[in-house]
């Protein structure tokens, strides 16, 4: 039996509208252009305030109850100490890779002076709305001096960078997303590779390039590196987990818990100096 | 009315899932509440109108991200219309047979976006895609369906939701 004309009119305009489509999606990837669409920019800076409301009344009802069922143990001063001492665990991190570098730099009879890049604090507002990507939006933008790539950290360690702006917000990708790569070393032994997401819920980042005859082991640290274009470094990255020794090839591969708790992201620390453009 | 309605309860989904559900998450994934509806609308009013809605919700939620402008409303056009094709064989009525179809598109829906991403060089392993989005989030929408599904058919047929006739 053949098919019928209007049939195959119907097949055919439903393969062009999906091509369309898909052509669509290419052609509106965040690779493509610096800024947010003018459309996507004002529905951002519109929505922020009640994104930042909603956000901030979840925070305190999910505080409530997290106070609840943990029968009083979980109060916000236990939360704030454990904040501090990530911060703090990071910092120590941070100065003994400064250390590590410092002695490497006076070996070689050269010292490089660092310097404080400006920076300013921003809140999350809201997250991407589906479960494939790892973005957050934050509270300041072009507006603040927040540019596309600019660096975002705690104090805890690394945390993404930027991906869009808008006025008054910016779109910041995680490390643990998909789409994100860091170049690093181990900190232990300065095996550089490079950490990319797995995925934007789970809280695994993968290492890849990591030359195979380097000893790399469980609980060593990774940290930015002087590779990396974006991030100064020597900022945590995150606590090597797993070591899978690849059969054949130079390489293996290394995982990762990331050194900052992505999932409980509140306040961040843009770097306005470490834009790529 | 019905219109106006329906663009309403998307955007505070959208909402919810950019601000509130992240406090939710169970097995690293948070619901679906966009394509909770969109599904349900398909199987209450079908695939023609499922179709037309999951387009206008997944765009929204595109146009909320700012970029990749038509992967959801791809995949949830394709979710409304998948819906809207068991309209006249189920019986509606049943929460549990709601459940089921939520869970099959929900899963389906995913595997578009997931093959969306692979066509952008975004690579995902099909293990974590599988294990960790796919079947967590068509389960947990599944599960959610089993509480919303009779308020929404309710609010379809003689609520807020319901068409107006002249």
């Amino acid at each position: 039996m053949r098919p019928s004309w209007h049939l195959l009119k119907r097949a055919l305009l439903i393969l062009a509208l999906i091509m369309v489509m898909v052509g669509g999606i290419h052609l509106t990837g965040p690779e493509r252009a610096a800024d947010l669409n003018i459309f996507g920019a004002w529905v951002r800076d519109v929505a922020a305030p009640v994104q930042h409301a909603v956000w901030r009344t979840s925070q305190a009802a999910n505080s409530g109850a997290a106070f609840i069922f943990s029968l009083g143990r979980d109060t916000g001063r236990v939360r704030a100490l454990e904040e501090k001492i990530a911060g703090l665990e990071g910092e120590i991190r941070r100065l003994r890779a400064v250390a590590n570098e410092n002695k490497r730099l006076k070996a070689l009879l050269a010292y490089k002076t660092a310097s404080t890049e400006p920076s300013i604090i921003a809140a999350v507002i809201s997250r991407n709305p589906t479960n494939w990507f790892g973005t957050v939006v934050i509270n300041r933008g072009k507006k603040d001096g927040v540019t596309r790539g600019a660096a975002v950290i705690t104090p805890a360690g690394v945390v993404g960078r930027v991906l869009t702006v808008s006025g008054r917000t910016a779109e910041v990708l995680l490390i643990t997303d998909p789409r994100s790569a860091v170049g690093s070393a181990v900190y232990e032994t300065q095996v550089p590779g490079i950490v990319r997401g797995t995925l934007a819920g789970s809280e695994r980042l993968k290492m890849e390039y990591v030359v195979k005859d380097e000893p790399v082991r469980q609980g060593f640290l990774v940290t930015t590196s002087s590779l990396s274009d974006l991030f100064p470094p020597g900022i945590p990255v995150g606590t090597v987990t797993k070591v899978e020794e690849q059969e054949s090839g130079m390489f293996k591969i290394v995982y990762l818990k990331p050194a900052v708790d992505l999932n409980r992201l509140e306040e961040v620390l843009v770097l306005l100096g470490s834009d790529s453009g | 009315m019905r219109t106006f309605a329906l663009l309403l309860l998307i955007t505070v989904a959208l909402l919810l899932e950019q601000t509130v559900l992240n406090f939710l998450r169970v097995a690293g994934v948070k619901p679906d509440l966009v394509l909770l509806i969109v599904i349900f609308n398909g199987i209450l009013k079908g695939p023609r109108e499922g179709a037309l809605w999951g387009f206008v919700a997944g765009s929204l939620e595109d146009f909320a991200c700012g970029h990749y402008i038509g992967l959801n409303a791809l995949s949830k056009l394709v979710a409304g219309c998948l819906a809207g094709l068991v309209e006249f064989r189920v019986y509606k009525e049943s929460v549990v047979t709601a459940a089921a179809v939520v869970w099959a598109v929900s899963f389906i829906s995913g595997g578009v976006v997931y093959l969306l991403l692979l066509t952008l060089g975004v690579f995902v392993a099909p293990s974590d895609a599988f294990l960790r989005v796919l079947l967590p989030v068509a389960v947990y929408n599944a599960l959610l369906s089993l509480l919303f599904y009779r308020s929404f058919h309710r609010a379809t047929f003689y609520g807020f939701l319901r068409e107006e006739r002249y």
